[in-house]
């Protein structure tokens, strides 16, 4: 007998693993490589094998990932479709980015007042990249736990990789002691949810039908879980680590976390959103009790950014904004599954609701761009471990220093969601969506909370463009010829933002239809 | 039409668009010669694949030789018979060594015309096929059976929205390739121009006009080959971008730059128009139940084709027309033009002689049959467009028997030549409203190169200060009196051919059935206003080139790099009347506006068949007898008052008082059209506007209610969620607690029908 | 009515409530009822049942004990992982599963490799 007749899965299916398997293999060799290297020089060849391997994991994803079904591999472990590419690509373009925004981390004129390793730094990365990759395309619920963990464990120990900066190891703490808390209430709510459903399998999950009276159960169970879920990508009230965490850790790695976690924390809410929300685990009161979360997120986002000072407390702020506007389309994706919708199972409600999944991709790829290319600029004017602490650090950066100021630019217009950018169109995309699906009311809550995020985006480029360099500040000192690396993130960040936002069919020359990848993910999904 | 897809067709916008970026980016750090380099090479490169382009066109509808022409069977509603033809002619060609084994196939506009390739018309087994078929199918030379071959290059969706889809896709039609190869051949000889005329100033400013001019190239190509009306549009607004900056070049000087403004701002009405336009012909669209469309292709086919009158029509291609004033500097809309001299010369030749202004004509021209089809209570648009035009042309050109500044005068003459072309386009003439483009290019580019050859030689614009030079710079010399020549239609030279072809046109449009009276005004108008154009052209030149010298320094002839451009375009001024002799002496079409350009515009034909005066023979040697006479008094008249005298013995140039002083004061400023419409019309009403807005809109309602009161709610709020963040993680686990207890109570709340009714009808919509 | 439709999350709030009154009974209880006799042994710090090693809590240790006793428990267990492995390789797999296997370990051992060399390299292992 051969005893590989008894495997629980086909052989071939190993290979759809490669897409997270190379990255976990380069962060090895970045680990190793480092040990080679000056401790004291320029770390552009681990941006390179970072690169590298970001740049073949993205290649096998498109290769391997695709499809408007949904490819069940690994025994049910993993669901593979267009939409897992799309994100895939998010992921790995935030960690080529970052990668190259930190490559001279630590250098340049003045003493150095950083102890972070590089080869740890990029190891982690790409390993936490790795369990990015595995949540996206996440079809069982240990799968699922094991991805989050994966990537949860890797940014804790990134956020305190300054390991002599008390801000940076304080961060750390917080945000690992509230991590293992929100970890705890997404394991309760799984078991309740396996309790209730009988699988671990969300596909399974999805088609079964649940017992009316455990049902209650099962809904509890989804709301536990989303509170794990809502923790990762900082939505309101569980986003008290968010500012101290992201002030704390050292640009580059405030940066990875806003742009990976993000994504693949949403990719992985989609998966399950679509099994609780098809069987009927999360009923109708879990989509109103989401749409609430997504209403204080805005609100509160939006809020605490207006007066913020510190470039990276600012971004921290803006990104539990664009948590509430993405919840915004994850509530319209839910919407056909809402039994006591007025239109529900109308073809219209589906087609808004695949309009929604299709958007949040689209967001996501969009915001993945525009906050690399922002932190990237402030990695640029990182100078021997001191970072940017003061938006009026930046002043006069225009002159000093124009393609910063214009990647900052860029990135700051696309998060505020202005025309020509990928913001626009990402907002665009999900608010159309929400307009679809008869949750006006949310909808122009977000665009007025838009309009209000305009004052505190551009307010950083006021002070870059039009006030006067002060002395000793990140702009004053700004021109350092060797920094290519980071250039080279800012650079390739906004022209992202910038074709992203005016032409993304443009991508198909690559061989990569972003829009059809998107709408293939959809489809697979509902 | 029958569109072949061509990859490189979008290579011809993006060699301009790649040489304004590395200019752009480069330029001032490489220095003049990269500067020169890419400047000039760009736009000879599209130059190039534009002749490609034109040969393959070419080729495609006549064939390369007598030998090897190209042949075609249409058979109309009936691809079976044409499939038949095919499959017979291809077991003819099979095994055979005759000249058809050099044969080529191609079916296409759906199914019913069989296009063959290396064939002739007296090829007997075509022949005889044709006569089996007889009665089903015609049989003859491409170019008069099948429909003209277009190019096309789609570069993928731009949006799609409401049924409405916009593709990024570029089309080389007969029409686009006349534009284009304008626009790349006089565009390149006008950049080599360049190279010389602002050799002076410095690296950064030589890249920055530089990567100005070659963006403004990409923008008008894209407006050029643009395969919709949206696309049109990008390319007409970033044309009107680049005339801004390049208007507002020297912007250290706040006049330029007042300009430059002045230019954008009336454009911006003429674009509200065009958008309005624009929008309206997606309602009428619509109102056919048609699948609403820009491609021009769309809207000729359903809005153009469709019998009798629309409603909307009317209204959207006056809205249109507004947009076309704006561009083209036609009445109301033309007091931009005179001001945008402010410009560098080469400017003034390319962007505001001999292409971006005449893009308003090629606007109608692509829509011809959609603005053939409209009327505005009865009246046809077209009518109005002419009527317009002729006015404009009028007393544009009597403005400029006023003007001292030499550029001055040429920005007045191009307008009142631009209210010809109107008058070609509305006398349902598109092809001889674009054989005046093309041949008013040639002269008016070569005018102002001319004339910016002077002004630098005599660094004046005034003609008082020339005189004379014709001794000192006779190559300069010589050029600008043939262009001169042409734009006052003296006979045999283009200017004369291409103006005539338009005015004889009006003249049918009157001897026509159910003619309106008022084409003769337009007529008899169009042929004083020629009278006067050869009066201020003679004007010019006695000023500037005879007589004494009055300026300042000693003028010498320019440097080669200058020339050479203006002998270029001095030999195409000469020669481009042969691109449309009358018929009246070849007894064939005319080649450009006939030939070439006629199948363009089948419907408008159609329209018109039925209601052409009889003789059109005499009309046309009656046309070109008055026009000739008209040209060569106006000269004389201008020889006898001009001459070589000082213009201090010329009663015209010279008094202060009396009616004569007055008659020139008005002149001079044009009507004082600028002065009313401007000084007493605009600026107060806006004033108005802007303090009453100002005062209580602005400050009290907006700044003092709205910003600052939101202001001081927002930071209170952002306070509030601030306090929330003490650092302290017991505290931030609190919260974390509290929002799992919050969540799941009101899921479970929410769970109950009552109060989940009451939230759906709350929130819900 | 209400209570029917609060039925099935019902068992949840009874939950809740067991957790918060055992939580709060258990510290009242010890506090309440506990004997409260300290001696000087019983307010020792814990330390397995042998004596501190340092007199006082609050004395600092080097990081690195923390950093050796990390490591240890890192290869410690990854080792353990090995012996079911070769328990199963032994236990009468043949032909390709066999060499599945051993290529599967031999990567497993490759990764704890690298990390050990990382680890020594980046001088992890010595004391000073």
């Amino acid at each position: 007998m051969d005893p590989l007749a008894n495997l629980p899965f086909a052989k071939g299916d190993v290979a759809l693993l490669a897409p997270i398997a190379i990255p976990a293999l380069f962060g090895l060799v970045a680990l190793l490589l480092d040990l080679a290297l000056d401790p004291r020089g320029s770390k552009t060849p681990l941006a390179l094998v970072n690169a590298l391997g970001c740049a073949l994991a993205g290649f096998a994803a498109v290769v391997l990932w695709k499809g408007d079904t949904g490819t069940v591999g690994l025994g049910g472990a993993m669901v593979a479709s267009g939409l897992s590419t799309g994100l895939a690509l998010a992921i790995l373009l935030g960690t080529t980015l970052m990668g190259f925004a930190t490559a001279h981390h630590g250098t340049g004129a003045g003493p150095v007042r950083t102890t972070l390793a590089h080869g740890e730094l990029y190891g982690l990365m790409l390993f936490g990249t790795s369990g990015m990759l595995a949540l996206v395309v996440a079809n069982d619920l240990v799968t699922f736990f094991v991805a989050i963990e994966t990537l949860s464990i890797s940014v804790y120990a990134l956020t305190g990789a300054d390991r002599r900066l008390a801000r940076s190891a304080e961060g750390a703490m917080k945000y690992f002691v509230l991590g293992a808390f929100s970890s705890g209430f997404l394991l309760y709510g799984m078991s309740l949810l396996y309790g209730a459903g009988h699988t671990l399998r969300l596909d399974q999950l999805a088609l079964s039908t649940l017992d009316p009276s455990l049902r209650p159960m099962a809904t509890t169970g989804t709301v536990l879980l989303l509170v794990g879920l809502l923790f990762k990508v900082g939505a309101v009230p569980f986003h008290a680590w968010v500012p101290d965490a992201y002030e704390g850790a050292p640009g580059v790695v405030t940066g990875y976390m806003s742009v990976g976690v993000k994504v693949a924390a949403f990719g992985g809410a989609l998966l399950v959103l679509e099994a609780v929300g098809r069987s009927g685990a999360l009923s109708t009161a879990g989509i109103w009790g989401l749409w609430a979360v997504a209403a204080i997120t805005i609100i509160a986002g939006n809020a605490g950014a207006l007066t913020q000072r510190n470039p990276r407390r600012l971004l921290a702020y803006s990104g539990i904004a664009h948590t509430g506007y993405l919840l915004v389309g994850v509530v319209a994706m839910l919407r056909c599954f809402d039994e006591y919708h007025p239109a529900a199972d109308s073809g219209d409600l589906l087609l808004a609701s695949k309009d929604a999944v299709a958007g949040v991709g689209y967001y996501l790829l969009g915001y993945a761009a525009a906050n690399a290319g922002a932190f990237a600029v402030l990695c640029h004017l990182e100078r021997g471990g001191e970072e940017v602490e003061r938006v009026s650090d930046l002043a006069g950066l225009a002159r000093t220093s124009p393609g910063a100021a214009v990647a900052m630019t860029v990135s700051l217009v696309s998060l505020a969601g202005i025309p020509g950018t990928a913001g626009f169109l990402g907002k665009l995309w999900v608010f159309r969506a929400g307009v679809g699906t008869g949750d006006v009311g949310l909808v122009v809550l977000a665009l007025l909370a838009s309009a209000v995020s305009l004052y505190y985006y551009l307010y950083v480029v006021v002070v870059m463009f039009m006030h006067e360099p002060l002395p000793g500040s990140a702009a004053a000192v700004a021109a350092e010829p060797r920094r290519w690396a980071s250039r080279l993130a800012m650079g390739a960040a906004a022209t992202a933002t910038v074709v992203l936002g005016v032409w993304p069919n443009i991508t198909r020359l690559l061989g990569v239809d972003l829009l059809e990848l998107m709408s293939d993910g959809a489809e697979a999904l509902l | 039409m029958e569109a072949i897809e061509i990859w490189w067709i979008p290579l011809v916008i993006f060699a301009p668009l790649a040489g304004a970026l590395l200019n752009g980016l480069f330029g001032k750090r490489i220095g003049k010669g990269f500067v020169r380099l890419v400047g000039v090479g760009t736009p000879t490169l599209a130059f190039v694949l534009s002749l490609a382009a034109f040969f393959g066109l070419f080729y495609a509808d006549y064939g390369t030789s007598p030998r090897a022409q190209v042949v075609a069977f249409r058979a109309e509603g009936k691809p079976e018979v044409i499939r038949a033809i095919k499959a017979e002619l291809e077991r003819r060609a099979a095994g055979s060594l005759g000249p058809e084994a050099a044969w080529q196939f191609r079916i296409e506009d759906d199914g019913e015309v069989l296009r063959i390739r290396n064939a002739s018309p007296e090829d007997t087994i075509l022949r005889d096929l044709h006569t089996r078929y007889a009665g089903s199918v015609e049989f003859g030379p491409a170019h008069e059976v099948a429909s003209p071959r277009a190019y096309a290059w789609n570069l993928g969706e731009w949006f799609a929205v409401a049924g409405l889809k916009v593709d990024f896709s570029f089309t080389v039609d007969r029409l686009a390739i006349v534009l284009m190869l304008i626009v790349t051949g006089v565009g390149s000889l006008i950049h080599l121009y360049a190279t010389g005329y602002m050799g002076h100033e410095s690296p950064g400013t030589f890249a920055r006009f530089f990567t100005y001019l070659n963006l403004f190239l990409g923008a008008m190509l894209v407006l050029v080959m643009g395969s919709n009306l949206l696309l049109l549009f990008i390319g007409w607004e970033g044309v009107g971008l680049c005339s801004y900056l390049l208007i507002g070049f020297g912007y250290e000087d706040e006049d330029n730059a007042a300009c430059g403004t002045k230019a954008f701002v009336v454009n911006r009405i003429g674009d509200l128009g065009f958008v309005l336009g624009m929008f309206t012909l997606l309602v009428a669209m619509r109102g056919l139940g048609a699948e609403p469309s820009l491609d021009f292709a769309a809207l000729n086919n359903t809005l153009g084709a469709t019998p009798g009158s629309l409603p909307l029509l009317g209204p959207a291609c006056l809205l249109l027309f507004l947009g076309a004033t704006g561009k083209s500097a036609q009445i109301p809309l033309h007091l931009w033009l005179p001001d945008a001299m402010a410009g560098p010369t080469p400017v003034s030749a390319l962007i505001h002689a001999a292409t971006m202004v005449t893009a308003g004509v090629y606007m109608i021209a692509r829509l011809g049959a959609v603005f053939t089809a409209a009327t505005v209570w009865g009246v046809p648009v077209l009518g109005i467009v002419a009527m317009i035009g002729v006015l404009t042309a009028f007393f544009a050109g009597m403005a400029a028997l006023g003007q001292d500044d030499i550029k001055r005068v040429l920005a007045y003459s191009t307008i009142s030549q631009l209210g010809y072309m109107f008058v070609g386009v509305g006398s349902a003439a598109m092809g001889a409203a674009v054989f005046h483009l093309v041949t008013h290019a040639f002269f008016k580019a070569l005018l102002f190169l001319a004339a910016g050859s002077v002004i630098h030689a005599c660094h004046s614009q005034s003609m008082r200060e020339m005189g004379g030079l014709w001794r000192k710079m006779p190559a300069t010399f010589w050029t600008m009196l043939l262009g001169a020549a042409a734009l006052a239609g003296v006979p045999l030279l283009s200017g004369f051919f291409s103006k005539d072809f338009i005015l004889f046109n009006a003249l049918v449009r009157f001897n026509s059935t159910n003619s309106s009276p008022l084409w003769g005004f337009i007529y008899a108008l169009g042929v004083i206003t020629g009278l006067v154009t050869a009066v201020y052209s003679t004007r010019m030149i006695c000023l500037t080139f005879f007589g004494e010298y009055r300026g300042h320094g000693r003028p010498h002839e320019s440097p080669s790099s200058m020339v050479g451009p203006l002998v270029v375009l001095a030999i195409l001024t000469v020669l481009g009347g042969l691109l449309g002799l009358p018929k009246l002496w070849t007894h064939k079409e005319e080649l450009l506006p006939g030939e070439w350009l006629g199948p363009m515009w089948p419907f408008i034909e159609e329209r018109l068949a039925g209601n052409m005066p009889a003789d059109l023979h005499s009309l046309e040697s009656m046309g070109l007898a008055i026009g000739s006479v008209a040209a060569v008094a106006g000269v004389l008249v201008g020889v006898v008052f001009w001459g070589r005298r000082h213009p201090s013995e010329i009663a015209w140039e010279s008094r202060q008082t009396g009616a004569l002083a007055r008659a020139r004061a008005v002149l001079a400023n044009a009507w004082y059209y600028d002065l009313v419409v401007n000084k007493w019309g605009f600026q107060p009403a806006t004033k108005f506007l802007a303090g009453l807005l100002w005062r209580n809109v602005d400050d009290a309602a907006i700044d003092r209610g709205l910003v600052d009161g939101t202001g001081r709610v927002a930071v209170q709020l952002s306070l509030f969620v601030r306090s929330f963040q003490n650092g302290q993680v017991a505290r931030y686990a609190g919260y974390f607690v509290l929002g799992v207890l919050l969540l799941t109570t009101s899921v479970a709340i929410f769970s109950v029908p009552s109060v989940l009714h009451t939230v759906q009808r709350l929130l819900g919509s | 009515m209400l209570a029917s439709a609060f039925a099935g999350f019902g068992g949840f709030f009874i939950l809740g409530l067991i957790c918060v009154v055992i939580g709060v009974v258990a510290l009242l209880a010890s506090k309440l009822l506990g004997p409260k006799r300290p001696t000087r042994v019983k307010q020792l710090p814990y330390e397995c049942g042998v004596e501190p090693i340092q007199p006082g809590a609050r004395e600092r240790y080097s990081v690195h004990f923390y950093l050796v006793a990390i490591l240890f428990i890192l290869f410690d267990l990854e080792t353990v992982f090995l012996i079911p492995w070769a328990a199963s390789f032994r236990g009468g797999v043949t032909g390709e599963v066999k060499v599945a296997m051993l290529v599967e370990v031999l990567a497993f051992v490759a990764i704890l490799g690298a990390g050990l060399l990382y680890v020594w390299k980046r001088r992890g292992l010595e004391w000073d």
